[in-house]
């Protein structure tokens, strides 16, 4: 929670160095997220339903893009943000997606480093905490929904604060908020639960000192409101919940515990414990349990799945900050002098971050695609049986880009738990993995063209088996053909 | 929307009897229970729980592998080393010696996490700390308090409907079509489909499936091609109906 209840007092370092320490600060952080910025599979399956959503003016009754899925099942989640990469994709191009996901990322960040602590002390401390925050998200870090899902959490933090400080929360905030959220990431969800939570958690705090606990359910219900103003209705809410719980996102890296043999995913969790007992001892003594309890929640969840060891830390830093600015060690020389040492080494390692840039389209197969749907037209035209291209997850969002429906592939990464929930995402499962069914799938779907990683298994195989030819190879990708 | 507890025992199972055995049995003893008494019941719980399916691979080559929560088993688990953080929390909140106590369980957590048999050692430490650290007039549980502990393995329990139904299901040809075509699945249509006019020796309900699932994939070239087949070698009079009733069904123009 990142309020403190009242303005600490200054530590006494210059206000131009603490400025400078300020901008520096903002300048590693958006250098190390433009760095670890990338525009995969899904960034262009947004664009491709945001163009289709602009063409047509009007909601999809059915998927025009892949041939293998339940065609009359697309609903475009998390339409907001497809019609906003549409824009942007086709107004500025490419590097500006880029370029936005960098400042929507880094504003998240940058907001709760410069909300959760105010004096020069706290700042530079929580500077490496906020590093780590994008530091923790670059495995993950893409340009997609989910970098507004960074925003709105920080910002729920910041609403918690606020009502745990006994300060009002706007229900038209809420109202807008949740519905610009629900449109934007399927996060919006924790509008929901994390409010309940945080007020159930309130109950361990002694009744005299206790918040308020009503305005924490009247968010959930304000939210609740807002969250409906989504194109397709109360039938939007009912699919997030579908897409967030199902059993198959265990599937997934990000969505599977950490390896917390590496020592570098066993860092949050430390930390968060670490805070947790350091809350018991330090900072404001009022709510100190309720916060402590949050945290372990949050400690449990990144233990649970990757993907929330972002907001770990980013709860972490909301704890830690006050914590740090009633803790002043150092005098106001050697708290200059730090400041400066720190404020130099961020400024030149936001510029060096920046200045190595970043192709938009380093990890997706763009010749293998034109190779690929040139040898899909020769056995069309040649009347094959056999000419479906077949592609992995996370490439069927550049071919939705690219192709365009013409011609439709396999499947991609929109919505594996209605679109594709008809044996298609586990045949491609088998697929992926290479398994000895791999020769019977691609029977199955009719494939002429394979279009798929280079060195992975499926690759390894189709070199060796018999009606199959290498067409083209590069870096990434390979694509096979059938010749008979 | 949620499914039951899945019906076949396991450590989860086994885990959550022991802990809520532990707990009444506490209740009862006492009229009331206190912070010690709740993690014997933990530890009493883990070990049977453990025991029952070699959750924490007590008896593996594994016993050192780091923590994984979509192992089975394992988020119940995970939801005992949270109580066990909450309990050092809650319990030794007013003794002189909280913050050694707390750090001590923060850091057997986390050396949980990479070794998940230091689970035992985690809760068993807790437990002693917290118990020798006993103040009766402040370690009371509340009842709201025990409900929670015993609600969050329950949580874990609970899980949420497959999103998917085996990809292959079982039954005659015709009984597999209907099921791919439920599942909007054509092209699975088709292969057993395929494979079924392929078994029969004179073209019959196979080829006529296989031709339907043509005209529904929108080939209806290649549907003509097998209706063609049926009507010249029927393997029945009603088949060679049908056959010509579609074929002038779907003409192509």
């Amino acid at each position: 929670m990142t309020t403190p209840s009242a303005e600490p007092r200054p530590a006494g370092l210059p206000r131009s160095l603490h400025g400078l320490l300020v901008v520096a600060g903002l300048l590693a952080i958006a250098g190390l997220v433009f760095h670890n910025m990338d525009l995969l599979g899904d960034g262009f399956w947004y664009v491709a339903s945001g163009r289709w959503l602009l063409d047509h003016r009007a909601l999809p009754h059915a998927d025009p893009f892949s041939f293998a899925s339940v065609k009359e099942r697309w609903i475009v989640g998390m339409p907001g943000a497809c019609l906003l990469f549409a824009l942007v994709a086709d107004h500025l191009g490419l590097r500006a997606l880029l370029v936005m996901g960098t400042i929507v990322e880094a504003a998240a960040v940058a907001l709760l480093w410069l909300r959760a602590a105010r004096t020069p002390f706290g700042r530079l401390v929580l500077l490496l905490l906020a590093l780590f925050f994008v530091q923790v998200d670059a495995t993950d870090l893409s340009v997609r929904g989910q970098v507004f899902g960074d925003l709105g959490f920080v910002l729920l933090l910041g609403m918690l604060a606020r009502l745990r400080d006994g300060q009002r929360v706007h229900p038209l905030l809420v109202v807008l908020g949740a519905a610009v959220w629900a449109n934007l990431h399927y996060s919006f969800l924790l509008l929901f639960f994390v409010p309940l939570g945080a007020a159930a958690l309130l109950l361990l705090e002694p009744e005299a000192s206790r918040p308020r606990l009503r305005p924490f359910v009247a968010v959930v219900f304000w939210a609740f409101l807002g969250s409906l103003i989504n194109p397709y209705g109360w039938r939007y809410l009912a699919f997030s919940f579908h897409i967030i719980f199902t059993p198959i996102a265990d599937d997934f890296a990000f969505f599977r515990s950490p390896d917390f043999h590496d020592p570098a995913w066993l860092v949050a969790p430390a930390c968060g414990v670490a805070i947790l007992v350091l809350r018991g001892r330090y900072g404001e003594s009022r709510c100190a349990m309720p916060e402590q309890a949050l945290l372990l929640v949050f400690v449990a969840a990144a233990c649970n799945s990757l993907r929330w060891g972002t907001l770990l830390v980013a709860v972490e830093m909301g704890l830690l900050g006050p914590m740090l600015d009633r803790y002043q060690p150092l005098g106001v020389r050697q708290l200059s002098f730090v400041a400066a040492v720190a404020s130099g080494v961020c400024a030149v390692l936001g510029v060096r971050w920046i200045s190595r840039g970043a192709d938009p389209l380093q990890n997706v197969p763009v010749a293998a695609a034109e190779v690929a749907r040139a040898a899909q037209r020769a056995q069309y035209a040649a009347g094959r049986s056999m000419d479906q291209v077949v592609n992995p997850l996370h490439w069927g969002g550049y071919l939705a880009y690219e192709w365009n429906g013409d011609p439709k592939y396999f499947h991609d990464g929109r919505d594996q738990t209605v679109l594709f929930d008809n044996g298609v995402y586990e045949d491609a499962g088998a697929l992926w993995k290479g398994t000895p069914r791999f020769a019977e799938v691609l029977d199955v779907y009719e494939a002429g063209v394979v279009l798929w990683e280079r060195g992975s298994r499926l690759d390894l195989l189709l070199r060796g088996a018999p009606g199959w030819k290498l067409a083209h190879e590069d870096a990434i990708a390979v694509v096979h053909v059938r010749t008979k | 929307m949620f499914g039951v507890i899945s019906a076949a025992p396991g450590p989860e199972h086994t885990f959550l009897l022991a802990f809520a055995v532990g707990v009444f049995a506490a209740l009862l003893c006492r009229g009331q229970a206190c912070v010690g008494d709740l993690l014997l019941a933990l530890i009493t719980a883990a070990a049977v729980g453990a025991a029952g399916a070699n959750a924490l691979a007590l008896d593996a080559a594994d016993f050192a592998s780091s923590f994984v929560a979509q192992d089975p088993g394992q988020r119940p688990l995970l939801a005992l080393r949270v109580a066990v953080v909450l309990l050092a929390m809650v319990g030794v909140r007013r003794h002189k010696d909280r913050d050694a106590t707390l750090a001590c369980v923060a850091a057997l957590f986390v050396l949980s996490l990479v070794c998940r048999g230091a689970l035992v050692v985690d809760v068993v430490v807790a437990g002693l700390l917290i118990r020798r650290q006993r103040d009766r007039e402040t370690c009371h549980v509340p009842v709201w308090l025990m409900a929670a502990l015993l609600g969050i393995p329950a949580l874990a329990l609970v899980r949420a409907p497959k999103g998917s139904a085996p990809s292959s299901p079982a039954g005659s040809p015709a009984e597999m079509i209907a099921a791919w075509r439920e599942r909007r699945n054509l092209f699975r249509a088709h292969a057993v489909a395929l494979d079924w006019a392929r078994k029969e020796a004179t073209p019959g309900d196979g080829y006529l499936a296989l031709a339907e699932v043509d005209h529904e994939l929108g080939q209806d070239h290649k549907a003509q091609k097998t209706l063609a087949k049926i009507v010249a070698n029927p393997a029945s009079e009603a088949v060679r109906r049908a056959a010509v009733d579609h074929a002038r069904e779907w003409q192509v123009p």
